[in-house]
């Protein structure tokens, strides 16, 4: 057994296959895939005695979190066994998260740290280099051998107050890189320190109000460069703020001390190591064949399909945190399918939502019971592709809340406004960077509460952040920003990743109410340019009429149906392609899973479709003067149909009851129907011509051709688009 | 052949399932596929006109109608064609399968195009029978439609080219046409193209 450097076992396999948002543990070493040539890469660079901080860039959403968790830092600490890094008070690795003052939350987590290690407290973990007298309150400082330069004076008591600390590093960078070089020489290990999302620096106040967070914060990397002890920094920030912190490291720092690596995002057949790893036949040194744990395959060609998709969708936020929740999601629809026998009939497959319980990310000992089984391709269709997953989600993570959690404080009927109000307190982190960029934003917790409450949630908002924020789900993170000006600390909220944050913007766009197909009273000017295509309009018109008027309007429908001369109306509005009137049933519309609620209506509903040529007045003008008999007997079985004449009022009831089109197909647009029996009749006359004049010598063609020409000529329009409205 | 028509309304995952953002995703989709020739429906080519509508719930008239609503939203699909419905159908799933996944997947039990008669089980569940439909030209096929207009454009051009020669140049190129026009390729539903469609709009030569 190999001892974790999460204090748990590692020789285990983790409970899931896939992570979702959450990023890759020490846990999930074994399924880590496709970054040994990076962790090589790393490893060397890092390793170099001359080097202090390592800037590790890419893009958003490359999977720096994971590849420090899972590759990095088992590789520098298990594997070449040299180096220690910073813990939390969990003893993980702590990746202090940078915010706009990343100095300040460096002082505090370094200050947290020894007050852990080096006070009293029996809890404290403690290593065998660190000092053990533990009468004492304060950090005993004691230079290792062969650091003789060394400051001997305490720099630090743990009798100083946080916040005295932070304060006291704002006025003097100097006091934390002190502070750090003798934590540093206390530890048998090379110790290293992570800074993540560094970025922040930039982009959460990236006017002059930041400036001197930022300055601060250079300073104190540019004497952390100069540093004679053993001791390294990695520096975790978006690929695109590169070129600014070099610039700004190159002022003070000692530049050959500093090293930098670009993380690539991952290629389709990293991608593809990803989705295969935990299918995998071969052997993991320490933990045998993948497979035989998790035991299920995909069909041939879908992890292909998958990458491919994937990499096309130019995901803001990174594809690998993509791949997570959608391998996931269909991860757990093809178990729990193959484990309740789910019938294919229904053909519905829904992601199971998962109890709070099942999040704990300790594991779980290998099931032998789990049937094998496959992920096919229609399980990938029904569930919805890449598009969207991300967005379902949250979705079902706000469910799972309802379901479980806080049941009881929403009623049935006002589940659907909760996960709204959520997904919109969600939205209001997500920030639009100026070139485009949306990544998450931080803000307070108090004002994220508020916002709750002005979204109407009925679920307290603390514990439903706290739900949110949970290491399973990640879907919001919890951050201290240390104010500026006073070093008071807030608690601040932000996404748990910025994939979230361009999905809930995505979702905010499509969300809007304009861009919904409201039926009726829309103005008609309004209406979408989807109704049309070409020189064809799309009618869509829906009423609803009481229940036992219906068989009246059926048996009106019939006689109309036997007696063709009653059609003759129809014929006659020449603008008609092709209509259908159709009666939905109250109890009619089609109901397939005990899932889909039942309708519950009063009203049977009589639907108009029809494709016609001309412009919707001109249609409606010739319903009103040619037709308007014929429509008042079908539709004026409809609540509240004024009849067809006057045309205004029905061009108003029209307007209310009409809906618009989605997507409109015509096989061809540049004609009318009357083009179309134009064409036929100059087709048909054609056709006997060319039949009959095949024998004709040239004087009898000449005549011929004269009356040929003389029948077909008023059918020669020619078609094509009619002119832009101006 | 007689044209016939379909009304299929398939129920979209919604509430406790994937909520608002089916319809959305299903509208998003429909806004971005292409409308002519390269449309999906072009390549079902008996279709003569097809719409997809996401309906979001019932129309209230007014008082004293009663208001009421849908527990569902329902993803209607309209379509003219020739053949019967299931050819129509196992057509469409066969010829646009990823299309119709895209559309579909979105809606209550839809089981994937891979297998046809599924996919056709499945539609026909969800289709409501018309009361009374109607077609002004209900006896010829798309193609058939379609190649006409090409004769009538094509005729047009002839004449035009024509006018005024002897008899016997009109005789012989007369017969080159019905050749070339018994030769040409079957015109493309769904039209051209607009950069194509305004240069046809110009003066013919």
């Amino acid at each position: 057994m190999t001892s974790s450097i999460d204090g748990k076992t590692a020789k285990r396999w983790p409970r899931d296959p896939y992570r979702g948002l959450t990023y890759y543990t020490a846990g999930d070493v074994p399924l880590f895939a496709g970054r040994e040539s990076d962790i090589d890469a790393v490893c060397g660079s890092i390793g170099l005695g001359n080097i202090r901080i390592l800037l590790l860039h890419g893009l958003t959403g490359c999977g720096k979190s994971s590849f420090l968790r899972a590759g990095l830092i088992p590789a520098l600490e298990d594997e070449i066994a040299g180096y220690e890094f910073l813990r939390d008070e969990k003893g993980r690795p702590d990746f202090v998260r940078s915010t706009d003052d990343p100095t300040a939350s460096l002082a505090r987590a370094i200050h947290r740290f020894i007050k852990r290690e080096y006070s009293s407290a029996p809890e404290s973990r403690r290593t065998d280099a660190r000092d053990v007298n533990g009468s004492s309150n304060s950090l005993r400082y004691e230079p290792k051998e062969g650091s003789a330069t060394a400051r001997t004076s305490l720099v630090l008591d743990v009798h100083v107050d946080e916040a005295e600390f932070v304060r006291a590093v704002a006025v003097d960078t100097q006091k934390l890189v002190r502070t750090v070089e003798q934590i540093a020489s206390q530890r048998p290990r090379t110790f290293v320190l992570v800074i993540d999302q560094v970025e922040e620096v930039v982009t959460l106040k990236p006017d002059s109000m930041g400036d001197p967070a930022r300055i601060q914060f250079f300073d104190f990397l540019a004497d952390l460069s100069r540093s004679r002890y053993d001791l390294k920094m990695i520096i975790c920030f978006r690929t695109e703020y590169h070129g600014q912190f070099y610039a700004q490291l190159r002022y003070g720092a000692d530049v050959s001390r500093i090293n930098d690596y670009y993380l690539n995002d991952f290629t389709e057949e990293q991608l593809l190591e990803a989705i295969l790893r935990p299918t995998s036949r071969e052997q993991v040194p320490g933990y045998g064949v993948p497979y035989d744990h998790y035991r299920f395959d995909y069909e041939a060609d879908l992890p292909g399909e998958i990458a491919k998709a994937l990499l096309a969708r130019g995901l803001s936020g990174g594809v690998l945190p993509a791949l997570q929740i959608v391998c996931r999601r269909w991860y757990e629809a093809a178990k729990l399918k193959s484990s309740t026998g789910t019938d294919e009939e229904d053909g519905e497959i829904t992601v199971p939502v998962r109890s709070n319980a099942e999040y704990g990310l300790v594991d779980v000992e290998f099931n032998p019971k789990i049937t094998p089984f496959t992920i096919k391709k229609t399980s990938y269709t029904t569930l919805g592709r890449v598009a969207g997953q991300v967005i379902s989600y949250v979705q079902s993570e706000l469910e799972a809340a309802l379901k479980e959690p806080f049941a009881e404080r929403v009623r049935a009927s006002g589940r659907r406004n909760e996960i709204d109000g959520w997904r919109r307190v969600l939205t209001s982190l997500v920030k639009t960077q100026i070139n485009g960029t949306v990544t998450t934003n931080v803000i307070p917790e108090e004002a994220l509460r508020k916002e709750a409450a002005r979204k109407g949630c009925k679920i307290e908002p603390k514990d439903m952040l706290l739900f949110l924020s949970d290491e399973g789900r990640r879907i919001l993170r919890f951050v201290d920003v240390t104010k500026h000006t006073t070093k008071e600390v807030i608690r601040c909220c932000s996404l748990g990743h910025d994939i979230l944050a361009s999905a809930l913007q995505e979702w905010s766009e499509r969300a809007r109410p304009e861009s919904y197909n409201s039926i009726g009273g829309t103005v008609r000017d309004t209406r979408t340019a989807s109704n049309v295509n070409g020189k064809a309009y799309a009618m869509n018109v829906m009423t609803p009429m009481e229940p036992w008027k219906s068989p009246i309007l059926r048996g009106l429908f019939s006689v109309l149906s036997a007696v063709k001369p009653l059609q003759k109306d129809l014929k006659g509005l020449s603008s008609n392609h092709f209509a259908q009137w159709v009666i939905v049933g109250r109890d009619r519309f089609p109901h397939l899973s005990p899932r889909q609620p039942r309708e519950d209506l009063r009203y049977d509903y009589l639907f108009f479709f029809s494709n016609f040529n001309g412009t919707w007045n001109q249609y409606l003008d010739g319903f009103s003067a040619v037709l308007s008999r014929g429509l008042d007997l079908i539709w004026r079985w409809s609540e509240k149909y004024p009849g067809s004449v006057p045309v205004i009022p029905f061009k108003g009831y029209i307007n209310q009851v009409q809906f618009d089109t989605d997507y409109y197909y015509n096989a061809y647009p540049k004609a009318t129907i009357n083009d179309v029996k134009a064409a036929l009749r100059v087709h048909d006359a054609l056709e006997s011509f060319s039949k009959s004049s095949q024998t004709l010598s040239s004087a009898e063609f000449e005549k011929a051709y004269l009356r040929f020409l003389i029948g077909v000529l008023p059918d020669l329009g020619s078609t094509g688009m009619a002119p832009e409205e101006t | 052949m007689a044209v016939s028509g379909l009304t299929i309304f398939s129920p979209i995952l919604e509430s406790d399932a994937m909520g608002i953002e089916h319809a959305s995703s299903v509208r998003r989709y429909l806004a971005t596929l292409p409308r002519t020739h390269n449309s999906p429906f072009a390549r079902v080519p008996s279709t003569h006109f097809a719409r997809l509508v996401v309906m979001d719930d019932v129309v209230f008239v007014g008082a004293p109608a009663r208001e009421e609503h849908l527990t569902s939203r329902y993803l209607l699909f309209e379509a003219t064609f020739d053949s019967d419905l299931d050819t129509y159908l196992a057509r469409m799933a066969r010829e646009i399968p990823d299309h119709v996944d895209s559309i579909w997947s979105h809606c209550v039990g839809y089981p994937g195009a891979v297998d046809p008669t599924a996919f056709v089980g499945y539609m026909k569940k969800c289709q409501v029978e018309a009361t009374f439909s109607f077609a002004d030209v209900s006896d010829r096929t798309v193609q058939q439609n379609l190649k006409a207009l090409q004769v009538q454009s094509a005729l047009a051009h002839f004449i035009e080219r024509n006018q005024g020669r002897p008899a016997t140049e009109i005789q012989m190129a007369f017969g080159v046409l019905l050749e070339s026009l018994a030769k040409a390729p079957p015109p493309l539903p769904g039209g051209i193209d607009s950069e194509t469609t305004a240069a046809e709009n110009g003066t013919h030569d």
